[in-house]
């Protein structure tokens, strides 16, 4: 398709023949349609198309139908919608193909056409829209230092979206802070994840659901499935893990990672990276944890990712429920209504019209092998466990002169809980003598 | 050319009986089967008169031989528009249908002038059995009856009066249909099929059925037959709910243009307004029928469905149309097909149940 002038000055020839049956308008005509054609119809027609109707009628979009004809008709001029004929029988209105028309009695009915007032034609406007993809289940993988607050919400947004249900299987680590230093630490974790992801998989097919899991993965959560994922590939074909489509928030797997070989292997279908600008926890990963980088913070260099980026936004933004924008939405419902539900369910041909995509202008380079997360634990950990033990200290000395009085209080308490058990048990006893 | 190559001339009565098919057999098979016919062996023609007229040259200087025709029927008369009882062949009943045992029960039944019997061409008037046969492990038996057809003609309607009354009467033209009944077991395979050509209806068709079954109960044990006869309700039911689209399978192989979901005494239908498209192409209507689960389905029959098998599905190379009726355990092919492509559906079908 052409680019176009601006919204508001096209001339009426603009659009003619430039539509496409196998994508929606955009907005722009709209507004175009809108000026020479009624208001109202218009309105009727855009809501069925962002409806993904692939059938249109002047009835369904009428009254008046004869502006409602006229309104598709030149909708197909423009080229969205293609004007067919169909074919029913007089008798039975069965559906008729082009060689029952050509007969002279109905293959369903037997019926002549002519006896009963000939083929019945009715017009109508058809597209060619690729079908939009189903999301089937979901799963929530939270960050380090945080129980996940946000998957409650981002739960509640997801499983109201849809009439019927879409399960969100929110999975929960308990809160890591030194932990993810720890390269045993975080082999437990991933292999955990592994067995809960394919317990959930194993579970959601023997319940009706036959599609593979979309994945929602924040912080510390990317890094987790990031390398799940990369795992995965050294295994036999038949015992990987597979996933729908993965949106990585706060990511911090390296800019450089080999979504290529996952997404090829069928492993991932595709991958949309949201990122804040304003993150000031990524650019901190590379430098502590093995094999992570700050994708989430300036975007992955390969065009295997959508990149989207979101200007001056932190770490946990994106998942906000307590900020809003000026119209009062959600940071977490904008980012779900704007670019996530659009990235679940969007054909792939139709992926590119997802909004604010960047491209990272210079490829990542890594730090030097020892910055790279690598020596930091040997330092950071003897620094954590001795800072700890410093502070056990003085605190322990600003309480040691207070011994006498805890003495004191420890031994007073103690004495009283006894004789509580003591006519606890006593009490018990009378209880059973008597009984 | 080698003398060996060259084909002999047909005799007068050989031409005779091929300008009969010709005029009437030929002709009832759709253009495109026809065609296969034809191609590389006479030029097909523009137009109708055009195709009658190579047709007839065709056949009077031996390039178009009884040989060709009689493979050619074979494997297009008779197959697709029709209705099919689908059997699944039971352990007990496999046993019974072997080479030996179908031909002492051809011979006690006294139909032994039948068996392997030369169909091409026959014109019975009445549905009469005209050939049993057992190879390659598979049982078949053809009744072919010489059916009037009649087309209306309405541009030759006519109204008169009669005193007060009007009467209106309706024209009709005779034409001559042959339509072929079969019975085919494969026996390896463990599946058989009860064909009854469309032509065949209302009462008739019932009357097509029990003759059939009579003749099959002097072959074998018709109730262990009847135990193995698939529920095409289940079939439709299944088959439906696994070809809704996933995000796995974004484009199933067999749309669902109608999907009948009955429950007790009441029903939901999905239905695409187009004879091509399956209902859940609208992204609406996808959404509601995937409400239902897989788990849940058990608390629906399936009662019926239109079905399109998509080319390319186990070797497919156009899309069939396929209509299952669940209350009657009834299949219909829509449209003219060849035996393979009958088969590849109704084996594909087994597999839903």
């Amino acid at each position: 398709m052409k680019s176009h002038g601006h919204a508001n000055t096209p001339s009426a020839a603009t659009w003619v023949g430039e539509g496409n049956v196998t994508i929606l308008p955009p907005p722009e005509y709209w507004v175009h349609l809108g000026n020479s054609m009624p208001g109202a119809l218009v309105e009727r027609l855009r809501e069925q198309s962002d409806q993904r109707f692939t059938e249109f009628t002047a009835s369904g979009l009428g009254p008046p139908e004869n502006l409602a004809l006229e309104l598709l008709t030149r909708f197909a001029v423009d080229g969205w919608v293609e004007r067919e004929e169909r074919h029913r029988c007089p008798k039975c209105d069965a559906d008729l193909s082009d060689q029952d028309v050509a007969a002279v009695e109905c293959p369903h009915c037997r019926e002549a056409y002519r006896q009963n007032g000939g083929v019945t034609v009715e017009t109508v406007f058809v597209r060619h829209l690729a079908p939009i993809r189903s999301v089937d289940w979901v799963v929530a993988i939270h960050g380090m230092n945080t129980s996940g607050a946000w998957q409650e919400a981002f739960t509640w947004t997801v499983s109201t979206t849809w009439g019927r249900s879409v399960p969100v299987a929110v999975y929960k680590y308990g809160k890591v802070i030194a932990g993810v230093l720890m390269t045993w630490r975080r082999r437990n974790l991933q292999r955990s994840l592994r067995d809960k992801l394919a317990a959930l998989q194993h579970e959601a097919r023997a319940r009706g659901y036959g599609g593979n899991a979309d994945v929602v993965a924040h912080s510390f959560g990317t890094w987790l499935f990031g390398h799940l994922v990369k795992g995965e590939l050294a295994r036999n074909p038949n015992d990987r893990l597979r996933f729908g489509r993965v949106i990585l928030l706060g990511c911090i797997l390296r800019p450089d990672f080999d979504w290529k070989s996952v997404k090829e292997a069928g492993l991932v279908q595709d991958v949309l990276n949201h990122f804040g600008t304003g993150d000031r926890v990524v650019p901190l990963a590379h430098a502590t944890i093995s094999d992570s980088g700050p994708s989430g913070r300036r975007g992955f260099d390969n065009t295997e990712v959508i990149n989207i980026r979101a200007d001056a936004l932190g770490h946990s933004d994106l998942l906000s429920i307590d900020k809003k924008l000026k119209n009062g939405v959600t940071y977490l419902s904008n980012s779900y209504q704007r670019y996530w539900r659009p990235f679940l369910t969007l054909s792939r041909e139709e992926l590119l019209n997802i909004p604010d995509r960047i491209i990272p202008p210079k490829p990542w380079r890594q730090f030097w092998w020892p910055l790279r997360g690598t020596v930091f634990p040997f330092f950071a950990l003897p620094f954590v466990l001795a800072a700890i033990g410093l502070l056990v200290g003085i605190v322990g000395s600003l309480f040691w002169g207070l011994r006498p009085v805890t003495e004191r209080v420890t031994v007073a308490s103690g004495c009283g809980i006894g004789a509580l058990f003591l006519l606890i048990a006593s009490t018990e006893f009378w209880r059973w003598l008597r009984s | 050319m080698t003398p060996a190559d060259e084909k002999p001339q047909p005799t007068p009565t050989e031409i005779a009986d091929l300008l009969r098919l010709a005029s009437g057999i030929i002709r009832a098979q759709g253009n495109r089967f026809v065609k296969e016919l034809l191609r590389g062996k006479i030029r097909i023609g523009a137009n109708k008169d055009e195709f009658e007229r190579n047709l007839r040259e065709g056949i009077e200087n031996g390039q178009l031989t009884l040989a060709d025709i009689r493979s050619w029927l074979g494997s297009v008369e008779g197959w697709g528009n029709q209705h099919v009882y689908l059997y699944a062949i039971t352990s007990t009943l496999r046993r019974e249908l072997t080479e030996p045992k179908i031909r002492q029960r051809v011979t006690d039944a006294g139909l032994d002038s039948v068996w392997n019997g030369e169909t091409t061409l026959a014109f019975p008037d009445e549905p009469t059995l005209t050939s049993v046969s057992f190879n390659d492990s598979v049982l078949r038996l053809v009744w072919q009856e010489c059916s009037p057809g009649w087309t209306p003609v309405p541009e030759k309607n006519y109204q008169e009066e009669e005193g007060l009354d009007l009467y209106e009467y309706r024209v009709f033209r005779k034409v001559e249909r042959r339509a072929i009944t079969r019975f085919e077991a494969h026996v390896r395979d463990g599946i058989a099929g009860l064909f009854i050509p469309d032509p065949i209806q209302g009462p008739e068709h019932k009357i097509a059925v029990d003759e059939a079954k009579r003749k099959i109960s002097l072959l074998m044990d018709l109730a262990a037959l009847e135990r193995g006869l698939m529920n095409i309700a289940a079939i439709s039911r299944n088959l439906d709910q696994k070809n809704v689209p996933s995000n796995t399978t974004p484009e199933p192989s067999v749309k669902a243009q109608r999907s009948r979901l009955a429950s007790g005494g009441a029903y939901v239908e999905f239905a695409a307004n187009s004879r091509d498209k399956a209902y859940w192409e609208e992204p609406a209507i996808e959404d509601v029928r995937k409400s239902v689960r897989t788990q849940q389905l058990r608390a629906f029959q399936g009662a019926e469905g239109v079905f399109i098998f998509q080319p390319g599905d186990s070797g497919l190379i156009r899309p069939l149309r396929v209509q299952l009726y669940g209350v009657d355990n009834r299949v219909r092919l829509w449209a003219q097909m060849e035996v393979s492509e009958v088969w590849i559906i109704l084996s594909k079908l087994r597999t839903f149940q």
